[in-house]
């Protein structure tokens, strides 16, 4: 072999062997060309011991500034480089995406002070255990010898779960406590041990099955729910041992070793290797260096982890507490799944589309489901002129609506701009709502839109839907128009009105709703009508219109 | 030889002397393993099994002597016995081959640090794209397919890349450790 076609071979042949995807035919040619090739060997070699040295023990390269007269920098400008480049030219820039927690849901940001690293821009670290990581496992991780190759957990649920090693499992596998380590590249999976601890990883992930009672998490993120039964249910990460007392927490450990704990429910010990100890409680969360195995306070995050899952479902939770409802109204599922659809029409036969010249329209007050929206009951245009107006497909009646003219100009819809072109903006104590961060419902009045609570249940096992909240109002943008129009609002729950704030116009101070929601209520009402007999200009919406969720 | 009871040492100095002895020569043992497996996540269980049983039989090992050698002898009985567990699962060299790989990789072990030191420079001069390629590759391990996935490209192309890749860093890494001498 004394080309670079030939070096290139083999190198390809080695890439392929370093993932296991060697065919029959190719390792036979790659050890033919080894056994037959000294150069060939010699090649083999030089490249295993320079992959190898992307090895443990972070490895730091110099920042060595490159100088024009640099020897290394022909090799640099082959024309391998150039091919590379064109190559490039056409890769879509790598990213190695950065996790931030969504900016409202921090609420005091507290940051450890910066330590100065002792290593210089960049590590390179290979997949191999640090030294450090491999003597905590040897040294310090004191395990009560178990029997090994015992069946201690079953795998109870995953979602597009792909494993290394074309391991295949599902529902209902058992797995041992043994040697092997999973390799969860893609996905995520729900396990639940003998003594009844469940744990949600999320890939890529790297662990091992060590006893009824405890796992050991190499790299990726774990998210453990322990009952009573199960405390003292234990995490071993390369520089730790979190060890529960009856709790919810969630690790993520990163390859080149660090740590991070976070605290949800109860309490749990977290355990250094050079044995020190923290007791770290609900609310809480640390960071453990995976070189100096210093332990920092961080800010707890409470969406980090995909906290339940559900393969039926497709449900995957990650903690939030709220469900957008203009998100259901732009056909989403409560979790950022939804777009700006159009309006839904309360009062025409087609669901989305508005007679393009706009309104008034008149209609009768006819409940009208929505079958298209899987969270929307229906809607409807409230006059209780005509009699109680039904307000959800199962009948509830509402008995006291108030008389109206029974016309309406829009239909409901979320986002700035209605189907019908009219973007008369959407504002409340000088904040725009309809826009990414302040989502709102527009109802003009007047409309009535109902929530199916009962399939958003369904949707998400193991939470609850304990309140709704919002802040109701006319935009101030009205005042270019008029200032004399005023709007009701009504919160209506399986027909009940649970909630009124009558009268609201430009010049009032919008209202915040609140009302609380209980297991056994179905339908969620929203309904503005015309305060004053006078359906014009009535620009109200609901902004920021959530239901907040509790787990069971 | 036999220890008096007072002439041991004390179980935190021998995890320390076992640390530094350890941490000096790990690269080394990494570097034969790997090239003898040639599975990744083989190589990195390998080297984790095999510095436990270091750990373990750290009480025969003769103080003054040269640890890497003691250390690559416990690894190439830690890679035989891989061999025997995985007869049916793992495409394996034949035994002629294997021998000769050791032969090659403990010779070329005597420079791995001047290696190690090319290896920094050259990996610097990556462009930014190609370094974080890398750095999927084999900080976090992701295998070519995951890559290739991610970004898109066809899984043969991405591999021919990975392969051209290796082979120029390999030959900046080469062209850096004769200038050093």
């Amino acid at each position: 072999m004394n080309d670079n076609n030939g070096q290139i071979v083999i190198a390809e042949l080695i890439q392929k062997g370093l993932d296991g995807l060697l065919t029959d035919k190719e390792f036979s040619s790659l050890q033919k060309s080894l056994n037959d090739d000294p150069e060939a060997l010699n090649y083999y070699v030089r490249t295993m011991l320079a992959i190898s040295a992307f090895s443990a023990n972070s490895i730091v390269p110099s920042c060595e500034s490159v100088t024009e007269n640099d020897p290394l920098s022909d090799i640099l400008s082959k024309e391998t480089w150039e091919t590379l480049a064109e190559y490039e030219e056409s890769a879509p820039a790598i990213e190695i995406p950065e996790e931030k927690p969504p900016k409202e849901l921090i609420q005091k940001v507290v940051y450890p002070p910066q330590e100065k690293s002792k290593i210089s821009k960049f590590k390179i670290i290979f997949l191999a255990m640090n030294a450090a990581a491999v003597l905590f496992f040897v040294l310090f991780l004191k395990l009560v010898p178990v029997q090994s190759g015992v069946e201690v957990a079953t795998l109870i649920d995953s979602i597009n779960a792909k494993w290394a090693d074309n391991v295949m499992m599902h529902k209902g596998t058992r797995l041992l406590n043994d040697e092997y380590s999973y390799l969860l590249q893609e996905g995520y999976v729900k396990l639940e041990f003998d003594s009844h601890a469940t744990v949600v990883i999320e890939a890529p992930a790297e662990f091992r099955i060590l006893a009824e009672d405890r796992i050991g998490l190499r790299y990726g993120k774990v998210f453990s729910s322990v009952p009573p039964e199960a405390a003292g249910f234990s995490v071993y990460t390369p520089v730790t041992k979190i060890v529960d007392l009856g709790t919810e927490f969630g690790i993520q450990a990163d390859i080149d070793g660090d740590t991070q704990l976070h605290v949800f429910q109860g309490k749990t010990l977290l355990l250094m290797g050079n044995e020190d100890n923290v007791e770290v409680t609900k609310g809480i969360a640390k960071k453990v260096s995976g070189d100096s195995e210093k332990v920092a306070d961080i800010p707890l995050s409470t969406t980090r982890f995909v906290q339940k899952i559900d393969s039926e479902r497709g449900f995957i939770w990650k903690g939030k507490k709220s469900i957008d409802l203009a998100d259901i109204v732009g056909g989403g599922n409560g979790f950022g799944t939804g777009q700006e659809v159009g309006e839904i029409d309360p009062g025409g036969d087609e669901r989305y589309w508005l007679p393009k010249s706009g309104g008034p329209f008149y209609t009768d007050n006819t409940y009208r489901s929505c079958a298209e929206l899987p969270f929307v009951d229906g809607v409807f245009v409230p006059d209780g002129g005509v009699g109680p107006v039904q307000i959800s497909s199962q009948g509830h009646m509402w008995q006291d609506c108030p008389d109206t003219t029974g016309v309406y100009f829009e239909g409901i819809y979320t986002g700035e701009k209605s189907r019908t072109g009219s973007r008369h903006g959407f504002v409340l104590q000088g904040q725009r709502y309809g826009v990414p961060g302040r989502p709102h419902i527009a109802t003009h009045g007047n409309t009535g839109v109902t929530f199916d609570l009962g399939a958003l249940r369904n949707q998400m096992p193991g939470l609850k839907i304990i309140q709704f909240t919002a802040l109701c109002g006319v935009s101030q943008t009205v005042r270019n128009r008029t200032s004399g129009n005023v709007s009701d609002f009504y919160v209506l729950v399986d027909g009940e009105k649970r909630f009124e704030a009558k009268r609201i116009g430009v010049l009032s101070e919008p209202r915040q709703v609140s009302v609380e929601l209980r297991e056994t209520d179905s339908f969620l009402t929203l309904v503005c009508t015309d305060g004053d007999l006078k359906p014009h200009v009535d620009w109200s919406f609901y902004g920021n219109p959530r239901l907040v969720l509790e787990s069971r | 030889m036999e220890n008096s009871p007072k002439d041991l040492p004390d179980k935190s100095d021998l995890e320390r002397v076992f640390f530094e002895l350890f941490m000096n020569c790990q690269k080394g043992v990494f570097a034969y393993i790997l090239s003898s497996v040639h599975h990744y996540a083989d190589a990195n269980d390998l080297f984790q099994e095999t510095a436990t049983v270091l750990w373990q039989k750290f009480d025969e090992f003769d103080q003054g002597t040269n640890f890497q050698a003691w250390a690559i002898s416990i690894a190439r009985n830690m890679v035989r016995s891989y061999f025997n567990r995985h007869k049916r699962s793992r495409l394996q060299f034949d035994d002629n081959l294997v021998k000769k790989i050791e032969d090659q990789t403990v010779s070329k072990l005597r420079n791995h640090d001047s290696r190690v030191e090319s290896l920094k420079k050259c990996f610097e001069k990556l462009s930014d794209s190609n370094r974080q390629l890398m750095k999927l590759r084999y900080e976090q391990g992701m295998t070519v397919k995951l890559i290739a996935s991610r970004l898109g490209k066809p899984l043969h192309g991405m591999y021919k890349y990975m392969a051209r890749l290796q082979n120029s860093l390999l030959e900046c890494i080469e062209k850096a450790m004769a200038l050093s001498k």
